[in-house]
This record gives structure tokens, C-alpha cells and sequence, in this order.
């Protein structure tokens, strides 16, 4: 038996992190059950109608590329890193030696896509791949890029889109 | 100065306490639903927002105004000190005195740590009897045989701090004001409950914020 790290929620009510890796990730929005408009990320009050008591539902995970863009520059700067807490500060001090380079091989590069999804929310997200990946309209899915580890030795991710078919962590 | 043909449409809070599973926008959402509520509005209403809070966090009136829909209103942070509260009340007040805005929401909140929470405003009861004196209610030096002839007290001559006052209440700086707002509209409406003052009219609410700063409203019921 291989025993994977669990994962954990970069922050807490935005998406779900299948037990089974080769599950894609949800969405985690809203419903107005007056007018019928989704929502993400969830809210109690319809933004449109402003009926109260939207209904959580789970969105995507396929969407297509409204837009995207690419960033060459490391996503996050400190990937790999344990979050930064007081101590790592403390020992860092206020001019202490900046944090830790990236490792080679991890994300060095990313783009940013807003993504259209079939329940209507336009989504941003960043996108697994190089940058001659993407085009307009393309079809994407969601996926969890690992940022790093938590003190608990937990694996802190975030949701990414990655085109349909490509290798992401789950293959 | 005096403001005409305004009025306190409605009003709505959320008990002060600690809250540690609700975000200050979350726990704003439900003191503008109760506020438009009791003024039977909606969002859609309204033509202009202030949100008062403290806490050092960029955007969060916005972000709490969002919680309650998307109607393109103008959201303007106030921040002043104790005082944010009134302040943001006062702004709501003379946007709808300008005329360019036909209803305006006051709306404020404040996530404190308990350490702000120790060494926050010192608003104690030997402020409040110079206020009686610096606000006219009786001469300079005499705030004390008000309080010995229990004027200030429910049933007195001029009942000060009717919900507990900043020391019974909690202040937790961003809606302190908002709450003697509430306390006051609940007073004239004759909702007062335990806490009624009999036959108010006119009410005062006055707050004082980082030394610099202070604002007065006046009230009168309809």
C-alpha cells in the first residue's frame, strides 16, 4: 500500500479535494434557486435577483479558455517552501536571506486562464503547461497543482486548469 | 446644521460578541439584511453604501456590500478611529441630504483580536461624566451630581447609555456608532423594551474616536 500525503485546501470552501487522485476536483458554488444563476465562489445572497438562500453546488470541472495569458515568472515565487510562519520569520529576520528558490522542474512558468464554465461563472485559474499550450476556446479541466507542505507534513493545494488529455498529477 | 427631510428607514445588527467561525463581511451581510428588512428594502434600493470598519484590511467594505448582491452601488470605506460607526452613519445621512442619493446604507463591523480588544479605546465611565458637561447637560464640574441624583439613569431627567454604553456593550471600534444608531431608532420607536424610555422623542448620539475625532447626531421620532 502506498501511503499519499494528505492533502489539504490551500484555503478552506473553494474546492473539493477527491479521496481518489484520479478524480478531478470540483468547484465548490452557489445556486439561486429563484433564478436559476450559479455563482462562484459561494454566496448566501443572490448577486443577481438578491434572493437570499443560494444552495451550494458543485461546479465544472471541464470549461473552455475564455481567455489566458503567461507569466514568466515562478508561480507563487516560494513553491516547495513550508508556509512562512512566525518562527521562519523570526529566524529569517526583517533582513534576513530571502526565501528559498524554487526547485527545478516545478512550475518556473504558469499561465492564467479565465475559464468559462458550463454552469456560467467565468472562473480564473492557473493553467498546467507551456505557453503554445493554450488557444481560445479550448477545453480544459480542473486539477490540484501541490504548493508545498503545511507544518503537519500535509500536501497545501490549489485548483489549476490543465487542457483535456494532457498529463497533469493524476496521471 | 441641521438635515432635512431624512430619515432612518431601518435598522439591523448583529449581537456583539466573538464569532470565530464568521468573517466581518459575513457577519455585515447579516446586519444589512436585518437593517433592510425592517425598512421592507432590497439592495436594489439602494443608491449608495458606507462601510466602517478598523481592522487594517484593504477592500473589505466592498467585499462585505458584495455578499448582499451586485447592483453596481458606490461603496466608500470610512475609517475614524471609535468614531467610524457615526461617522458612516453621518456620511449615509448627508449623501441622501445632497440629494444624489435617495436611500443610503450605513453599515460597519470589526473582527478584533483580544489583544485589541484589552488595549482598545478607553472609553470609561469617568469619560462619560465630562461629556455630560462638555454636551451642555449640566454646568462644568457638576456631571457627578447627575449621576448621584440618578438623572442619567432609566426613569431620570436625561437617560444616558440606555443599551449599556461602550463598557456593557463591548466596543469593538467599527460599529460601535452604528449600535447607539440602533439603540436610539428602537428608543423613539418605542421597541426599547425593558430598556424604554418613556415618551423619547429626541435622542443624542455622540462618539468620540482617537482623541481627534468626534460626531454628534441628533434624532427626533416622526
Amino acid at each position: 500500500v502506498v501511503r499519499r500525503p494528505t492533502r489539504r485546501p490551500i484555503e478552506d470552501g473553494y474546492f473539493t479535494i477527491p479521496e481518489e487522485p484520479s478524480e478531478a476536483p470540483r468547484l465548490l458554488g452557489s445556486r439561486c434557486p429563484m433564478c436559476g444563476e450559479h455563482f462562484f465562489p459561494r454566496r448566501v445572497v443572490c448577486a443577481r435577483c438578491l434572493a437570499e438562500g443560494c444552495v451550494d453546488v458543485l461546479l465544472g470541472p471541464r470549461g473552455h479558455i475564455y481567455t489566458w495569458t503567461y507569466v514568466h515568472v515562478p508561480l507563487f515565487a516560494k513553491r516547495d517552501r513550508k508556509p512562512r510562519g512566525d518562527a521562519d520569520r523570526r529566524a529569517r529576520g526583517p533582513s534576513g536571506p530571502p526565501p528559498a528558490a524554487p526547485r527545478a522542474g516545478s512550475m518556473s512558468s504558469y499561465g492564467v486562464a479565465q475559464v468559462d464554465l458550463p454552469e456560467g461563472p467565468r472562473v480564473q485559474g492557473i493553467l498546467l503547461g507551456e505557453s503554445d499550450d493554450f488557444h481560445v476556446g479550448m477545453e480544459v479541466e480542473l486539477d490540484l497543482e501541490t504548493l508545498g507542505e503545511d507544518a503537519d507534513g500535509n500536501d497545501v493545494v490549489i485548483f489549476r486548469f490543465c487542457p483535456v488529455g494532457a498529463e497533469g498529477d493524476r496521471a | 446644521v441641521r438635515i432635512e427631510g431624512v430619515a432612518v428607514a431601518g435598522v439591523g445588527m448583529v449581537r456583539f460578541g466573538r464569532y470565530p467561525d464568521r468573517s466581518g463581511p459575513a457577519l455585515a451581510r447579516h446586519a444589512a439584511l436585518a437593517a433592510l428588512h425592517d425598512a421592507g428594502m432590497s439592495l436594489a434600493d439602494v443608491d449608495e453604501a458606507f462601510v466602517g470598519y478598523i481592522q487594517p484590511a484593504s477592500l473589505l467594505g466592498i467585499k462585505a456590500v458584495k455578499e448582499l448582491g451586485l447592483t453596481g452601488l458606490p461603496v466608500t470605506h470610512v475609517e475614524n478611529a471609535s468614531a467610524t460607526g457615526l461617522v458612516a452613519f453621518r456620511e449615509a445621512a448627508w449623501a441622501v441630504a445632497s440629494g444624489r442619493a435617495e436611500v443610503a446604507l450605513a453599515l460597519a463591523f470589526d473582527k478584533m483580536t483580544d489583544m485589541a480588544r484589552g488595549g482598545g479605546s478607553g472609553r470609561g465611565a469617568n469619560e462619560e461624566l465630562e461629556y455630560y458637561e462638555l454636551l451642555g447637560f449640566c454646568p462644568e464640574g457638576e456631571g457627578e451630581r447627575l449621576v448621584d441624583e440618578e438623572a442619567t439613569a432609566l426613569g431620570g431627567s436625561i437617560p444616558f447609555n440606555t443599551d449599556g454604553g461602550l463598557i456593557a456593550r463591548g466596543h469593538p471600534g467599527g460599529p460601535t456608532g452604528l449600535a447607539m444608531v440602533h439603540e436610539i431608532v428602537q428608543q423613539l420607536r418605542g421597541d426599547a423594551g425593558k430598556r424604554q424610555v418613556a415618551g423619547a422623542r429626541t435622542a443624542l448620539a455622540h462618539l468620540v474616536g482617537g482623541g481627534s475625532v468626534c460626531t454628534v447626531s441628533l434624532f427626533q421620532a416622526d
